[in-house]
């Protein structure tokens, strides 16, 4: 899900965010981030999250670099941290942490 | 992956029947792809068992069914990638193939560290040349297949590069759980990411796995003990394996085929999850976030114990009964209503879908037509019926044998069908559904129906019966189930040799069950198999004739009335009586068992049982209700008593046995089709 702020897109993944769900949130993120200036990343909900879901992560944090705008992790569930965490991606991801 | 001896064979255990359900899909895979095609996900799911069936077998070093299993797998490969189009005899081949591997699964799970023998071998090498006919390039070698080797370099800080196959995840794999195993054998120092082979929102491709990173990774394993944790995807990954702190250094580099990189279309997930799959510890297998696989032995200790306490519960009852405390009867009736909850939940447990042992009649169908070379179609309703995982398991053979039967002696040639102007396709019916406490399964075809002069006859001929034995037509169709009876012009490898269908009713009259022909000539068969859901702990209903108690299953009772004067009257010495414009025949419970203990009081009930359709009064004298019933086996000594299925304990200490109302039903239809033949008195009870 994706909701604007202002000039802040709120991005909130499915809770669970498995192979299953990852197309159709992609295709989502494709649609959704026009004129976007910082993309807040909400992890909180996420409760399942399989390496699919973590390659999305990774690709929203490429697309952040690519057009030069922030990403900035608002919010974490512990199953995200864990993942993000066993691939070693948590500067990466969030470069405050 | 190295084992203790205790673990390996729990694992091989654990392989088994994990093996046993991937083959059971395959078969019903190859089925589907004979009807409908390789199509939609038929050819991949058939992949998927064979190559899980090799990934568990090499991490297990079954080398003889890895090496047999891969080139199965190298054909399917083939034809899933469209370079080797299937036909029919391919099929045949694959179904033997799976055959064969169950055979070599089977064999491995009770002979752990043996090797096939020669007959086993010599199948594998028969088939194998099979298959390499069918792949129109030179296969490679079985030395080239991938099998743990006793490496054993050592190192303590290894480099490990990682890129798994973007199909991967079609396949069920998560390649996080690898990475959460490597963290269990030492210890992930780093991890580098390659973030760049992801790629942005415009580049990225969500299905595909695009994960690569480079581990440092700190253990005191060996290279071939760190390739292992791989073994489930070793085709399905680059991996390369480099100690670096070794002056020596060591690079051990899986060998990616290049052909079996191909593309998976979309799969539903297969989970295999090996951070579970390996761990031989624990007997319990965790097959998807919401099914496990427990032992059985471990379900059938657990409902031993519900029924101790469900014994030991009813002492309890009764005693708290004696001291007329109210709040101790309260809470007494609380404690039984959730050790009923209990009981109810745990026997679900042990409830399994009819439709996983119908399923495999698609196979002998198609095998017997074959054989038999007549064209038939099976038909199955109801294949989500629950029953007893025991009563599944034991009625499987016996309705092979009635299906066989169906198929040889029933179904009749094609020829014989236009001939008859019947459709030239002959139609076998598998039905299961629930009736009155009971499963019916019917298996039902469309043949020419059981012969009665000939079965008679037959009978005469092999001194069954003799020329003055005068029987009704359900009688005559009985004789077939006789030890020795056999109609078959000729004896063939189906059926026809007078063995069998009286094993297939000893087996279901084993199990409380009974079997029922009805046939019409030129018309068809029906034999409906008549089963108890379960044979652990029933609901019943409590009565008591004389110093003796019955137990009957409640699923059965319709309902209880007292044997009135009126009632009395009507019998006039006849065991009947008109209950509501309808004939009810009787059968007193004290003159059957020759019951002489001494009657309280006067007053009899009688209790309205009804199976298979059929309605019959048990006269009784007392009535206690309802009781959980733990069914206890008869002993060796009473295991002939006719009309008693079994044995029950009562919170006193005392015994109560269980009626067997299908025995009982049988007697009182013989008594009445006497009664038509032989007059009024031979109505009497015995």
């Amino acid at each position: 899900m994706i909701t604007k702020d202002g000039e802040n897109h709120i991005v909130t993944p499915p809770d669970e965010f498995v192979i299953h769900t990852v197309s159709g949130f992609v295709k989502e993120l494709q649609n959704g981030l026009e004129e976007c200036k910082v993309i807040l990343l909400n992890l909180i909900e996420v409760v399942e999250i399989d390496s699919a879901g973590f390659q999305v992560l990774v690709a929203l944090k490429n697309e952040a670099l690519k057009r030069g705008i922030p990403l900035k992790v608002i919010g974490m569930s512990s199953e995200a941290d864990e993942i993000i965490s066993l691939y070693g991606a948590q500067s990466f991801i969030d470069n405050k942490r | 992956m190295f084992f203790s001896d205790d673990q390996l064979q729990e694992a091989i255990k654990e392989f088994r029947d994990e093996g046993l359900d991937l083959l059971t899909g395959m078969e019903e895979g190859l089925m589907a792809i004979r009807e409908s095609g390789i199509g939609g996900d038929r050819i991949n799911s058939v992949f998927r068992a064979a190559h899980t069936i090799k990934g568990s077998a090499g991490m297990l070093k079954l080398e003889h069914l890895v090496e047999f299993t891969h080139i199965a797998e190298n054909l399917l490969d083939e034809i899933r990638n469209n370079k080797i189009t299937i036909n029919d005899a391919m099929i045949d081949t694959f179904f033997q193939c799976k055959d064969h591997m169950q055979t070599l699964v089977v064999f491995y799970a009770e002979n752990t560290k043996a090797q096939p023998d020669d007959s086993i071998k010599s199948m594998s090498h028969y088939l194998m040349g099979i298959l390499q006919t069918y792949l129109n390039t030179p296969i490679k070698g079985i030395e080239t297949v991938f099998i743990p080797s006793d490496e054993t370099q050592n190192g303590k800080n290894w480099k490990i590069e990682i890129v798994f196959n973007p199909d991967i995840y079609a396949l069920g794999m998560d390649p996080a759980n690898f990475i959460r195993y490597l963290s269990k054998i030492g210890e992930i120092v780093d991890i580098q990411l390659d973030t760049d082979r992801i790629g942005d929102l415009d580049r990225i491709h969500p299905s595909d796995c695009l994960i690569g990173c480079v581990i440092t990774f700190e253990s005191d394993k060996t290279a071939q003990e760190i390739s292992d944790v791989f073994e489930f995807v070793k085709d399905d990954v680059e991996l390369k394996l480099t100690a670096i702190d070794s002056e020596d250094k060591v690079s051990v580099e899986n060998p990616v085929d290049e052909e079996h990189e191909a593309k998976v279309e979309s799969a539903p997930s297969l989970h295999v999850d090996p951070s579970v799959s390996l761990n031989t510890n624990n007997k319990t297998t965790i097959i998807g976030s919401s099914s496990l696989r427990v032992d059985s032995e471990k379900i059938d200790t657990l409902i031993n114990l519900i029924g101790e306490m469900v014994i030991a519960n009813a002492n309890v009852v009764q005693r708290a009964s004696l001291i007329r405390d109210g709040g101790l009867n309260e809470s007494v009736s609380a404690v039984s209503r959730m050790l009923e909850e209990i009981r109810e939940s745990a026997m679900k447990i042990r409830m399994v879908q009819i439709g996983e042992t119908f399923g495999k009649f698609k196979r002998i169908v198609h095998d017997v037509s074959k054989k038999l070379n007549k064209d038939v179609e099976l038909v199955i309703n109801g294949g989500e019926t629950e029953m007893d995982k025991t009563i599944v398991e034991k009625i499987s053979d016996p309705l092979v044998h009635i299906v066989r039967n169906a198929m040889d002696h029933g179904l009749e040639s094609t020829e014989e069908r236009i001939a008859k102007g019947k459709p030239p396709k002959g139609m076998l019916t598998l039905n299961a559904y629930h009736d009155a406490g009971t499963i019916a399964i019917e298996i039902i075809d469309d043949g020419k129906g059981l012969d009665e002069e000939r079965i008679y006859q037959k009978a005469l001929e092999r001194g069954i019966i003799d020329e003055n034995t005068k029987l009704t037509q359900k009688e005559i169709f009985n004789l077939i189930f006789e030890a020795g009876f056999s109609t078959a012009d000729a004896v063939t490898d189906l059926s026809g040799r007078g063995v069998g269908m009286d094993v297939v009713r000893r087996n279901i009259e084993a199990l409380r069950g009974s079997v029922d022909i009805k046939s019409a000539k030129d018309k068809g068969s029906t034999f409906t198999m008549r089963l108890p859901l379960t044979l652990a702990i029933i609901d019943g209903f409590l009565v008591k004739v004389g110093s003796t108690h019955f137990v009957i299953p409640l699923d059965m009772v319709v309902e209880c009335i007292e044997l009135s004067a009126r009632y009395r009257n009507e019998m006039h010495g006849n065991n009947y009586i008109n209950l509501r414009n309808s004939i009810l025949p009787l059968l007193n419970v004290r003159n059957h068992f020759n019951e002489s203990g001494e009657r309280k009081n006067l007053r009899e009930n009688i209790i309205v049982v009804q199976y298979a359709g059929m309605r019959f009064g048990l006269i009784v004298e007392e009535l206690h209700g309802e009781f959980q019933t733990v069914i206890k086996p008869l002993g060796r000594i009473f295991r002939e008593i006719r009309g008693i299925s079994g044995s029950t304990i009562l919170g006193s200490g005392e015994v109560a046995l269980i009626l067997d109302i299908p025995i009982l039903m049988n007697h009182i239809v013989a008594l009445q089709a006497h009664n038509e033949k032989g007059g009024a008195d031979e109505v009497k009870e015995d």
